[in-house]
């Protein structure tokens, strides 16, 4: 028994003097030789370009509007989209109840409103911009929330006031817009007396139901953007031994969400002209090779890859490994008076044309698309997608699929500007789609 | 299984059991020092027996020993002392440095594992056995290559790793007909794998595709051998040694496996089931002994892979050869009249023509060990260490220069000893 005892004591100690030596795992060296005697072709990844991403130009005749955030105002003439008129509607509150001297008087009423610094088309005319009130309170539509881009309602055909001024919407801080002083001089001796339709925002909206600002109709050169933030500026004075000039603001008031913008189109004579509420969506091979792209005036581009399930008639096809949609502008059809949006993203969506969930990338976030602008060839502008995890899921879907992307700037800039993409399909010489498709190929 | 039921044998199976799962664990974890040959064929066949020969160069086809496993040639087993119990475990460490026109420096490489484990027996008067396990061959490289893209101009960077080895568990008998003269039998199971990992990473696709391919290799395999021993005077002794190991097809079947970078199975098949055929192999020796202290021993094997037909792009298999030569110096102490040995002395040189042919070069491999051995006086444990350097390989492709270092640790016991022991 000892013995034992003894011999298992020995080997004990030889294990640990052996195993750590065992577990020690060297880095293995390279040696660049055998090249020749491997057999790599069994497998490999394979890049395909040859199958088809179908473009369509979707139109909706009606997109929302409702809370872009942006007053929108002016006319441009796009000879793609159309003739556009954007108009905006929104409501304006009181100010809080004060008193004021007895002797106070009324000056003037103004509409102060601030560029945001977005604009579509050319800024370097004159624009002449109108204040109408409304006559009709704004109000949803029966079980509904929202405005849209073809929602109107009636106004004095009288405006309350105009400007017309050049507009440097990166330069101008704000633009006032002088208001009928009968209007003014009205809503100051309510205020004055503190009448009772000053006394709450929903006891004046029953009274002063709203303004709309629009510009003349001729012109057509641009359409501005303006912060909401705008304000109704009172000016009064009230005289002592000096005279003080005082104003009143009357806010803009949008806690019923109701402030909206409206967008109307004159297509004819363009290449949409076809478009209507029967006419929804029109492929690219019908439409010059080309999709169009503006929410605003209701249009989106979708692709389509109906021919996907081809791959698995290879026999030597394993798996999507990596897709890249490359997406790529027409080279004319972008400039510094309509520029690119930065961002593009891709929403899901299957026959109905509605907006799904926009491609993500793996690691989570929205993808944009990345747009590259090839400033110096226009050749390689771009913007790209990662369709891998997309196209994993659509190549298993059998039968007719109908489902595509829809090419879309995202939420809200898709409704706060009138941000414009023409992209070409695969036929198109001035910029064509092209989706980038490497496959894990095993031999059958 | 005589051995299972033995008393000695169930008091110590814990151990026995231990040292098991260590071979096995290390095997699969510590083989890593490249050999860039060893994509062709069945990876580099390993000349070592690991044992108290590694220091002759493995020289020992004409070499008995009474108190270690010698498997050099079948027959010798049944020189093992009578009611011996032996058990024993060899690991070696290598360093090797690479140059050759193909590479633009000089690369090194190194492991240490543990690469043998022998029980050993002597049954009765004439009948010696070995039950173990020890490597056939080995495959371990690593180098890297580009891989076309295919439905373009590029090329994709791809990694190609290979590992595995074919293992020998065997069950060798030996069996003394008359006096001087031995027969033996091993009769062993080849099996285990050679996979070749393809690694295409690419930056660039942020993807990646794994492809291991391997080939599964399994069959038994037999080799027989003899030995005769001559004492000529009352000084020297000779002995002759011959072993044969016929033609064996190998089972082997090549499965392929590719994943991808999330580590998804696409596609998991079998290709081909195949044989994979080792030629007849033969092997000679002799050994020549003076007054059982300095024995003087050369060997020659031979396998004949050319008949077999095999070639490939750039490379052919063709015979090998080997020639080795060792002497040993074994001192000796009597007590009561039987003498054991306390330590030993030995060196060898070897010259090694490989079954590898490419680009019309025969791979060689030429080199010379040193060994030393000590019989421990307090306990029942020897230790045998040696030393190997050598070159294998040509200038023109890849030189490998190397120099490692075996040791083996033996233990031995009595079964079914009442008596007094004799050492």
């Amino acid at each position: 028994m000892k013995k034992i005892v003894r011999i298992y004591f020995k080997y004990s100690i030889l294990f640990l003097i052996l195993l750590p030596v065992v577990l020690i795992s060297c880095e293995k060296t390279k040696i660049q030789f055998g090249q020749a005697y491997v057999d790599n072709s069994y497998s490999n990844i394979i890049l395909v370009d040859t199958i088809t991403a179908q473009l369509s130009t979707v139109y909706s005749d009606s997109v929302s509007t409702t809370g872009s955030g942006v007053t929108l105002a002016g006319n441009y003439n796009d000879n793609a989209f159309g003739k556009i008129t954007a108009k905006s509607f929104f409501e304006i509150a009181p100010p809080a109840l004060a008193d004021l001297a007895t002797n106070a008087a009324f000056d003037s009423l103004k509409l102060i409103i601030r560029p945001n610094q977005t604009y579509y088309g050319d800024t370097t005319f004159n624009t002449q911009l109108s204040v109408y009130q409304l006559k009709t309170d704004l109000s949803f539509p029966l079980y509904q929330a929202q405005f849209y881009n073809n929602t109107d309602f009636d106004v004095d055909p009288n405006p309350l006031g105009s400007i017309n001024t050049l507009i440097y919407p990166n330069n101008t801080d704000t633009v006032a817009i002088r208001l009928s002083d009968v209007t003014g001089n009205n809503l100051f001796d309510l205020y004055k007396s503190k009448d009772y339709i000053m006394q709450s925002a929903t006891n004046f909206l029953s009274y002063f139901k709203g303004l709309q600002l629009a510009p003349s109709t001729a012109g057509m050169h641009a359409i501005y953007g303006f912060h909401d933030s705008l304000v109704m500026r009172m000016y009064y004075h009230e005289t002592g031994v000096f005279t003080v000039n005082k104003f009143l603001d009357f806010p803009f008031y949008n806690s019923d969400n109701k402030q909206f913008n409206q967008v109307k189109t004159d297509r004819t004579g363009t290449p949409l002209s076809g478009f209507n509420s029967t006419t929804k969506e029109v492929v690219s091979t019908s439409l010059g090779n080309s999709a169009y792209i503006q929410v605003l005036t209701g249009f989106m581009a979708k692709v389509k890859f109906p021919t996907i399930r081809n791959l698995l008639l290879r026999p030597d096809f394993i798996k999507i490994l990596k897709a890249e949609l490359v997406i790529r502008p027409l080279k004319s059809s972008y400039n510094a008076v309509t520029p690119l949006p930065p961002d593009l993203s891709a929403a899901t969506t299957d026959q109905s044309n509605l907006l799904g969930a926009p491609l993500g990338f793996t690691g989570g976030g929205a993808q944009t698309g990345s747009l590259i602008i090839d400033a110096l060839y226009n050749e390689n502008t771009s913007y790209d997608y990662d369709v891998t995890a997309y196209l994993q899921q659509q190549i298993l879907i059998g039968a007719a699929n109908q489902n595509g992307l829809l090419l879309i700037p995202p939420f809200p800039t898709a409704i706060s500007s009138f941000n414009r993409v023409i992209i070409g399909d695969q036929k198109n010489t001035q910029g064509s789609i092209q989706l980038k498709l490497y496959y894990v190929s095993v031999n059958p | 299984m005589y051995l299972l039921t033995h008393n000695l044998f169930i008091k110590k199976y814990h151990f026995f059991a231990a040292l098991i799962i260590l071979f096995a664990s290390s095997k699969t974890s510590a083989q890593n020092v490249s050999s860039p040959y060893s994509i062709i064929g069945i990876g580099d066949i390993e000349s070592s027996y690991f044992n108290r020969t590694s220091g002759m160069a493995n020289t020992g086809i004409a070499y008995r020993n009474n108190t270690y496993i010698i498997l050099n040639n079948p027959a010798a087993i049944s020189e093992l002392q009578s009611q011996l119990f032996l058990v024993e475990l060899s690991a070696r460490g290598k360093l090797v440095t690479y140059s050759g026109n193909g590479l633009t420096t000089n690369l090194t490489g190194k492991d240490f594992s543990v690469e043998r484990l022998s029980l050993g027996i002597r049954v009765n008067k004439w009948w010696g056995s070995s039950i173990g396990l020890m490597p056939y061959s080995t495959s371990n490289y690593a180098f890297s290559g580009a891989k076309s893209l295919e439905g373009t101009n590029s090329t994709l960077p791809v990694q190609y790793d290979g590992s595995g080895g074919i293992n020998r568990y065997y069950f060798d008998n030996g069996f003394r007909i008359t006096k001087n003269f031995s027969i033996g039998v091993n009769t062993s199971f080849l099996g285990g794998s050679l996979t070749q990992l393809d690694s295409l990473i690419s930056p660039d696709l942020s993807t990646a595709l794994y492809t291991d391919k391997s080939i599964y290799i399994r069959n038994l395999y037999m080799e027989f051998g003899f030995q005769y021993h001559i004492p000529v005077t009352k000084k020297w002794d000779v002995t002759l040694g011959g072993t044969y190991a016929p033609k064996t097809a190998l089972s082997a079947q090549t499965t392929a496996l590719v994943k991808d970078n999330s580590n998804d199975t696409l596609s998991n098949k079998v290709l081909t089931n195949n044989f994979f055929t080792l030629p007849n192999s033969t092997g000679l020796g002799i050994a020549v002994t003076k007054n059982k202290k300095l024995t003087i021993l050369a060997d020659y094997r031979f396998q004949d892979w050319s008949s077999l037909n095999v070639r490939g792009n750039n490379y052919s298999l063709v015979n090998s050869s080997r020639y080795s030569v060792g002497v040993e110096y074994s001192k000796q102490k009597d007590y009561m009249r039987i003498s054991y040995e306390t330590f030993n002395l030995q060196a060898g040189a070897f010259y090694n023509q490989s079954y590898l042919k490419i680009n019309n070069e025969q791979i060689n491999d030429a080199g010379f060990t040193l060994g030393a051995g000590l019989n421990s006086r307090r306990s029942s444990m020897s230790y045998n260490v040696s030393f190997e350097y050598g070159v294998r390989g040509s200038q023109s492709l890849i030189k490998e220069s190397y120099a490692g270092f075996t040791i083996g640790i033996s233990y031995k016991d009595f079964w079914n000893t009442k008596g007094k022991k004799y050492f």
